[in-house]
């Protein structure tokens, strides 16, 4: 390869250096309390980034080939692990293969024309001139920042010296866009502090940090031209600056993107790689079923909470959804469009309503043979609840809980009152088995069922106190739950920043939890008010982070413990 | 949101509910059922050697020998001939594919014209059972055979009497014979699917009265993961009225089975591009599984039958060893029905088809269509699943 990619690879090492460097400043004011943030991070682009980055840059008609190295999950979101990730040898490999992928479709024949703002002197030999266009251009939305001027004369020298050996100006600028593609810049979102203006000895994220920043958490993409021109000119160093961003980025319809990212993290999605149904029992499961079901539960989540901008709480009651046929199937109901998606309604009372009772949540917490209450239980408590709920003992015995033909234990709830006899596990399957017995109604593929083994199942049960006769008595209780709007937020802050809550940030979520309350749980102006926050940009100074611990792991406690 | 006119829900559905279902001019409640067809081929009963005492017909290797010699080859020849079959049309290897294409008079296209060649005589089936229906009410006919599992006599399928001594028609159950598996493989993926309806239900074990609508989908089947067709799919109904079917019939012991009538439905050219039964009847079993398995039988024009096999000449011929020329002469002989009156030869056979479905949502787009059951009900369904707790 005529550009090394060799030198890609030297670099990453480095960053672990510039993310520890983190610069000291002050940050914009609002009425929350204070806080004193925290490290910054260096996060590596999840695969619906990288396919994202690509259609904003260069189009959706540019094919993105191949899979990447699956991401880390760290207390609860994929865009906390990511702070955690690295790129290994064969992960490069499949980032270089992608990467010559697609710098290939952008100079060919049928993208040029679009993509490259000028057209070279001769096609057969370098033109330095027009190779800096391009670059600059790309390498700026690419890389979140201006290229700085050595970055920019080195990708146009190497591609000009590549295009001469080549005889293509063309096949020069391939080797160049490949190369930005495999660059730690691209690859990873390298957050850079400075000096707080505000308040003296503090830090906060520099201009172009913060333009990622807010666009990978409003838009999940790399920021757009208007964004980039507000770090550049100074804007995005001001309250009012990055308020106008902010209300210009929750307005646009792109703000979807956002929040579909948001759920899919927090949903646990990627878990669906790898989910498998076991075809004799569930014949009705399959990846199309199970991208259906991703599908279905991303565009009830946007409608209910962007498009109507509904009440947050309401996402476990709604009787609102979209079908395809495939959907309609495993659902029991007729869709009439052959193809594509429709708008579909349960009706009052059937036990179908909310996004639990969906395929993406019932059947992605569930074994491949059988339901399980207990680890929809969990799921429930820690994606929905925030609470961490500990790991069974390794000397647990299933054997039971998985004999679901036991003739004297008809049904799950049967099963699991007899597994709770040991001692050992009655503290976790006290907090976990009542809502996921809730969900008995539902197969390990998300199909309706009233009886297991001819026995009617007994959904009822309570949650947190809270005595429900049923699924939909359930439902209702999860939705008034008090720590469902609590745990968003301080999700979605994570998500955000790529990092746990801070035990220092506590007042400030809680502060924004009573302001999410007030503005009627909705979800884009908790976008809105978070990405507004000086907060959302505060960088702790070097040496504290010992001082400041994880919230999510410190800060809360354990159902277990709550109810011994 | 586009909304269905009417559609009818699958058994699964509904199974152990009360339903508060809309049928005009009911007072008492009833249900409408949908299907979509989960399986189709020509019944041929397997009843081991006794179907066939003068032995099976031979593979198509054979009866090319045998036409080969009987054309003047020696047996060298012959040999030669046929060293690489079943090879290629148009190459070397597929000299004899020629030479079997116009076997007759040694010009004429055999498939296409299979009187220009002599009757090889198809072996056929002598034995005393088949499936299919009592076509003309007589019981004491020659051509009857009996049922093999209700023991009724009269049946009358010399469709079967023809095809059932060949070997790709034959299969000891389950297993379905070859060239009915081969042909249902493919169709069911080209072909839109085809649904049942069965309304006026009361009670699924005994309904006196019930109404069967055959038709046309314009949407296809998908298969499951375990790679049968997916139930409970949705779908249109096409409202081209050559493949709409309205049938009278009555549900007893929880078989379905219905008046004489003409059935009429596209299918596809890869088997045939339209059935079209005279004196036809459906009798299909509920399952409990909310399936329906039976037959559909009746009189079929013969040599549009005749055609569906020889359509594709060599390659079914020598692929599933169905002699043409034999075939033919062998349905002509059997056809037993509606007489030419010019002629006064038969112009149909008695048929009888291996018919399998699935619950599925038949959906009626037509402006015009009846609502055979309302929205609400199956809004009401889940209301109902919730409280009573029960069923499926």
């Amino acid at each position: 390869m005529l550009i090394s990619t060799l030198s890609a690879r030297r670099t990453f090492g480095a960053l672990g250096m510039v993310a520890a460097l983190a610069l000291v400043g002050c940050g914009p004011k609002d009425d929350a309390p204070a806080t004193k943030g925290g490290p910054i991070s260096l996060r590596r682009l999840t695969e619906p980034e990288y396919r994202q980055i690509i259609a904003d840059v260069f189009g959706t008609t540019i094919k993105v080939p191949g899979r990447f190295e699956p991401d880390i999950r760290d207390n609860g979101l994929i865009a906390v692990g990511t702070s955690r990730e690295s790129v290994a040898g064969t992960g490069f490999e499949q980032y270089d293969l992608t990467a010559r992928g697609i710098a290939a479709q952008v100079v060919d024949d049928a993208h040029r024309a679009t993509l490259i703002p000028c057209t070279p002197a001769k096609a057969t030999d370098r033109d330095d001139a027009c190779a800096s266009q391009f670059i600059a251009r790309t390498g700026r939305l690419l890389f979140r920042r201006p290229l700085t001027q050595q970055e920019l004369q080195t990708n146009v020298k190497d591609a000009g010296e590549s295009a001469a050996k080549l005889k293509s100006f063309y096949g020069g600028l391939e080797l160049s866009v490949a190369a930005m593609l495999v660059s730690p810049q691209f690859l990873f979102r390298q957050e850079v502090s400075q000096p707080d203006p505000d308040n003296a000895g503090q830090r906060r994220l520099d201009p172009y940090s913060t333009a990622s920043r807010l666009s990978f958490f409003l838009w999940d993409s790399t920021p757009d031209t208007e964004l980039l021109d507000a770090a550049a000119n100074g804007d995005l160093n001001t309250d009012k600056g990055i308020a106008r961003q902010v209300d210009r980025m929750v307005k646009s319809p792109r703000l979807a993107s956002g929040v579909r990212a948001y759920f899919s993290d927090m949903l646990g999605f990627d878990g669906f790689a790898s989910l498998a149904k076991d075809p004799q029992i569930y014949p009705k499961y399959s990846s199309q079923v199970a991208a259906d079901a991703q599908e279905q539960t991303l565009r009830t989540l946007t409608d209910l909470l962007v498009t109507n901008n509904g009440d947050y709480r309401d996402i476990f009651t709604t009787r609102k959804t979209y079908l395809t046929r495939l959907l309609g199937s495993v659902y029991q109901v007729p869709v009439t469009t052959s193809t594509g998606w429709e708008p579909h309604e349960y009706a009052e009372g059937d036990p179908r309503a909310g996004i639990l009772m969906e395929i993406s949540f019932v059947a992605l917490h569930s074994h491949p043979g059988r339901s399980s209450p207990t680890i929809r239980g969990k799921a429930l408590r820690e994606v929905f609840l925030c609470q961490k709920v500990p790991d069974p003992p390794g000397n647990v015995n299933f054997a039971l809980v998985q004999d679901t033909k036991n003739p004297a234990f008809h049904t799950a709830r049967a099963r699991l009152e007899a597994h709770r006899t040991q001692a050992t596990c009655q503290g976790c399957h006290k907090i976990m088995d009542p809502a996921g017995l809730a969900m008995e109604n539902f197969d390990s593929a998300g199909g309706f069922r009233a009886t297991e083994n001819g026995t009617p199942i007994d959904t009822s049960g309570d949650i947190d106190g809270v005595k429900f006769g049923d699924v939909i008595g359930f439902t209702k209780a999860v939705r008034d739950n008090p720590s469902v709007p609590s745990c968003l937020v301080t999700r979605l802050y994570s998500f955000g920043t790529g990092r746990p809550a801070t035990k220092d940030e506590a007042e400030w979520l809680s502060y924004q939890g009573k302001q999410f309350a007030a503005s009627g749980y909705k979800v884009p102006e908790l976008m809105r008010r978070i990405a507004s926050s000086k907060a959302f940009y505060r960088v702790s100074t070097p040496g504290t982070e010992a001082n400041n611990a994880s919230l999510s792991m410190a800060g809360t406690t354990t159902q277990t413990e709550a109810v011994k | 949101m586009t909304r269905f006119k009417s559609y009818t829900k699958p058994l699964a559905m509904t199974a152990g509910l009360a339903l508060a279902v809309c049928a005009a001019g009911h007072a008492s409640a009833s249900e409408t059922r949908g299907y979509v067809v989960s399986w189709f081929g020509v019944s041929t009963y397997y009843g081991g050697e006794s179907d066939c005492p003068d032995g099976l017909n031979p593979m198509s290797t054979e009866f090319y020998k045998r036409e080969l010699l009987r054309l003047g080859y020696s047996e060298a020849d012959a040999v030669k001939l046929l060293k690489d079959f079943p090879g290629n049309p148009g190459k070397p290897d597929g000299e004899y594919i020629k030479i079997m294409g116009t076997r007759g008079d040694k010009k004429t296209n055999v498939y296409a014209h299979p009187e220009s060649s002599y009757d090889p005589g198809l072996k056929e089936v002598k034995g005393k059972f088949a499936y299919g229906f009592n076509l003309d009410g007589k019981t004491d006919s020659p051509i009857s055979f009996t049922d093999p599992d209700t023991g009724e006599k009269g049946i009358k399928n010399q469709y079967y009497r023809s095809l059932g001594c060949i070997r790709s028609f034959r299969a000891p159950p389950p297993a379905h014979p070859t060239l009915a598996q081969a042909q249902w493989d493919v169709l069911r993926d080209e072909m839109p699917a085809w649904l049942i309806e069965i309304s006026g239900i009361t009670d699924p074990m005994n309904s006196d009265n019930v109404t069967v609508t055959i038709s046309r989908a314009v949407d296809h089947v998908s298969r499951d993961s375990d790679n049968n067709i997916r139930a409970d799919m949705s779908f249109k109904v096409d409202p081209d009225p050559r493949s709409h079917n309205v049938l009278h019939g009555h549900i007893k012991d929880g078989v379905l089975t219905t008046d004489p009538s003409d059935i009429r439905i596209v299918a596809d050219p890869f088997l045939i591009p339209e059935f079209h039964w005279k004196q036809a009847r459906l009798k299909l079993k509920m399952g409990a599984d909310g399936s329906l398995k039976g037959i559909v039988g009746g009189y079929h024009d013969w040599y549009a039958l005749y055609w569906s096999y020889a359509e594709s000449g060599w390659v079914e011929e020598h692929s599933a060893s169905v002699d043409m020329p034999a075939l033919y002469y062998s349905l002509k002989r059997n056809a037993d029905a509606y007489p030419d009156p010019k002629t006064g030869e038969n112009t149909a056979i008695s048929t009888a088809y291996e018919v399998e479905a699935v619950p599925a949502f038949v959906i009626h787009t037509d402006e015009k269509a009846d609502k055979k059951v309302s929205d609400a009900g199956s809004k009401t369904k889940a209301a109902a699943r919730l409280a009573a707790n029960v069923g499926q």
